[in-house]
């Protein structure tokens, strides 16, 4: 009995984690299927959001979730602004470098503003007013912030699928994604969807950080582990592909989970990357791409 | 002489040629002036250049530099502010007179041996990792020229720096860094005055005899959760042998990375296996996320060790109460019952309006050590300063820190510790109501043990 209380808490704690993980990767997904931009500085712009989170607690004392909006916005204009003045010139050029470059280049630039403004010390929020404590049922174990991350996971991935399924902007997105040549001389502007798809993509990051200082801690390092399993899901889900980006999530939460307790905690990332090289061996374009 | 008339007299080429000759002789007279005024001028500044250092000399301060190596950016950055402030605080009283302490130099301004010389540390940001730590310490030796180097927190960037130090034969003092590896290398420059991890987990587990002995009960099952690095693999190596020889079963020895953004796999592997007593061996970001994914899978055990991020000063701020209870192996406490350890941490308090914690305690001693060491050789001499270090014995009333004094162990081959602390003594300290407090040994408590540890609905 004891086994199986393990099995269902790892597989529930595999789920979270995998939930985050999505929610995380879903704009990556989405910069990377329509614009082909590996959007290297996705760690950073997950931290700013965090930042955004911490913020709001440390200043006013008041659920991070409150400030979703102010850091919609922040997230949005700074995607924009980025996609402005770094992303739509390189998208010109044919040089796939001059693209990788770029977004390396926004990652370091804004890892190091973080640095001057926030310094390397480590923050976490110590007990949330609202989202706080754990649900034990059965003695299967589910803490109350990751829960309501997983959910908003969720429902946001949810909406998003639905826009970019349902809505004409959202197909206008697809079509560019599919074939941008194409979708020009069927009277739809692209550079209009790349900058859509750049602040869409850069504001989902909004609804995990903010509430991931109460799980973890927040500094300038914080995004580089999450954005090197968010691009090991985009290619593991397929690129351009939600659906592929919310089961590839879970499967990698699930494979970190099992992975940690049954071989060795140290290994957990191991297994997630063996896991990727096999799927990618057998399956170059991911398990749902195009 | 040739009067106006004469000149009127001589034609105009005559006249250019007599000026250009009378120019001439004039040139000549001048630089002859001008070279007189330009060979005194040199004279006078060769003069003054030669005995410039002694004009500056009789103006200007003396200056011995001591080179400090600390991670002043990165994870363990807030540590190695605290660390500096330390420093920072034992030079101004090694530098002005405190005739109230009985620590060395305390009661003099300066070095007497050097006419009043002052310390100066020079610093350098080993950011936490070993790779910088040996630039850096070079560079505070070829560079900046310090007679001995102090400082470091990490013991992976002590264990590179001392190396270095030791290939530029430069004394090297580190009041942190307790992995047993450090002094168990036969160097013969590298001193070390913090507990060692094989006295810490010496000291666990007294405390923990003397527990189970008080209440009767055996707590038997010990799971380890540690970093990966230097520190935390050695304290893991330590606490495994002192299970091992007192009959404890090791039910899981989880390790981790430093600094990771997750820790719900290892967190679920040692509930798993029910322990007893959990030892969380981690730095500053590790001791945060373990607390908090403890409290996410509802897990605590009747007995919970923490040992260096717990003493950060971002943990209790980052955790809240969820920390009470933690007992932590502790090098210092400002409260703990010793009249020159409660005179600083007075000193310290009314100055920087905070208690003087173990990390700005832990580099204290530090610089007075070298300092003390500097004045008795008399010299700057690297050697000199070396052998004075080896017959460094200062006694309990010297020192801020818990033991008899500082005195240390001869050099000898491996696996013998040298140059290591024999007076070095550990405190078990433990957060109560978010307050650092010392429970054992009994000699220095300043609070009184909560035991076992709560649960999470009391904290």
């Amino acid at each position: 009995m004891d086994d199986l209380i393990v099995v269902i808490q790892l597989i529930i704690n595999g789920l979270q984690i995998g939930l985050l993980y999505a929610l995380i990767a879903i704009g990556l997904t989405l910069i990377w299927g329509v614009m082909d931009i590996i959007n290297f500085a996705h760690g950073e712009f997950l931290v700013i959001a965090m930042y955004i989170g911490y913020g709001t607690y440390a200043f006013w004392g008041i659920c991070p979730i409150l400030s979703l909006p102010a850091a919609l916005l922040i997230l949005g204009i700074l995607g924009w602004l980025v996609y402005r003045f770094a992303i739509a010139r390189v998208l010109k050029s044919e040089n796939l470098l001059s693209q990788i470059v770029v977004t390396f280049g926004v990652s370091v630039f804004l890892q190091n503003l973080l640095l001057f403004l926030f310094s390397g010390d480590y923050r976490s929020i110590a007990s949330d007013p609202w989202i706080k404590g754990n649900v034990t049922v059965n003695q299967l174990n589910m803490n109350i912030p990751e829960l309501v991350i997983s959910i908003l996971s969720l429902l946001v991935i949810l909406v998003i699928h639905l826009f970019i399924n349902k809505t004409k902007t959202g197909k206008a997105i697809l079509a560019t994604a599919l074939d941008r040549e194409t979708a020009q001389l069927m009277g739809i502007n692209t550079d209009r969807m790349n900058q859509l798809t750049f602040v869409l993509g850069i504001a989902c990051l909004s609804i995990s950080g903010i509430l991931l200082p109460i799980t973890t801690h927040v500094s300038p390092y914080s995004g580089f582990l999450f954005a090197v399993l968010a691009f090991t899901i985009v290619a593991l889900g397929g690129f351009g592909s939600v659906l592929g980006t919310i089961i590839a999530g879970i499967i990698i939460g699930e494979v970190q989970s099992f992975g940690g307790f049954l071989v060795e905690p140290s290994y957990k990332y191991l297994c997630v990357f063996l896991l990727y090289l096999f799927v990618l061996v057998i399956r170059p374009r991911g398990l749902f791409g195009w | 002489m040739l009067g106006k008339n004469g000149l009127q007299a001589v034609s105009h080429e005559g006249k250019v040629m007599v000026l250009i000759a009378f120019g001439r002789r004039a040139k000549g007279m001048c630089n002859q002036k001008v070279r007189n005024r330009v060979v005194v001028m040199i004279g006078l500044i060769s003069f003054m250049g030669l005995h410039g250092y002694s004009i500056q000399g009789w103006s200007q301060e003396k200056i011995i530099k001591i080179g400090a190596h600390l991670p002043l950016s990165g994870g363990t950055a807030p540590t190695g502010a605290l660390n500096k402030e330390g420093i920072d605080f034992a030079v101004d009283i090694i530098n002005n007179r405190y005739p109230d302490l009985t620590l060395p130099l305390a009661q003099t301004e300066g070095l007497p041996s050097f006419g009043g010389a002052k310390i100066k540390i020079v610093y350098a940001d080993d950011r936490g990792d070993p790779n910088v730590a040996m630039a850096e310490v070079e560079r505070l030796i070829q560079e900046e020229k310090v007679v001995a180097v102090i400082g470091g927190w990490e013991s992976s960037c002590i264990k590179t720096g001392s190396l270095v130090s030791e290939k530029f034969r430069t004394p090297h003092i580190s009041g942190a860094g307790s992995s047993v590896d450090l002094t168990t290398r036969g160097l013969k420059y590298y001193f070390r005055l913090i507990a060692h991890s094989g006295k810490v987990a010496k000291a666990y587990f007294d405390f923990l005899e003397e527990m189970e002995k008080k209440l009767g009960k055996k707590y038997n099952n010990i799971a380890i959760a540690y970093e990966n690095t230097e520190y935390g693999s050695v304290a893991n190596e330590h606490l495994e042998r002192e299970i091992k020889e007192r009959k404890y079963k090791l039910v899981a020895s989880v390790p981790f990375y430093k600094g990771a953004t997750s820790l719900t796999s290892e967190v679920q592997k040692i509930k798993a296996t029910k322990p007893d007593v959990l030892f969380q061996i981690g730095y500053d970001p590790d001791a945060i996320l373990f607390t908090k994914e403890m409290r996410n899978a509802n897990f605590v055990p009747a007995v919970w060790f923490g040992m260096a991020g717990y003493t950060s000063p971002k943990y209790i701020p980052s955790v809240g109460n969820d920390g009470n209870g933690v007992l932590i192996s502790g090098w210092f406490h400002s409260r703990f019952k010793k009249p020159v350890t409660l005179k600083v941490g007075e000193l310290y308090r009314s100055r920087y309006g905070r208690e003087m914690s173990i990390p700005v305690a832990l580099n204290f001693m530090s610089p007075i050590v070298a300092a003390e060491a500097i004045n008795r050789a008399g010299s700057t001499d690297k050697e000199a300063i070396r052998d004075a270090l080896e017959k460094t014995k200062l006694t309990e009333e010297q020192s801020i820190m818990p033991g008899p004094g500082i005195w240390f162990t001869p050099v000898q081959p491996p696996p013998a510790h040298s140059h290591d602390n024999a007076g070095a003594t550990m405190l078990i300290i433990q957060i109560i109501d978010k307050k650092y407090e010392v429970v054992w040994p009994e000699k220095y408590k300043t609070g009184e043990l909560i035991w076992p540890h709560p649960r999470w609905s009391e904290k």
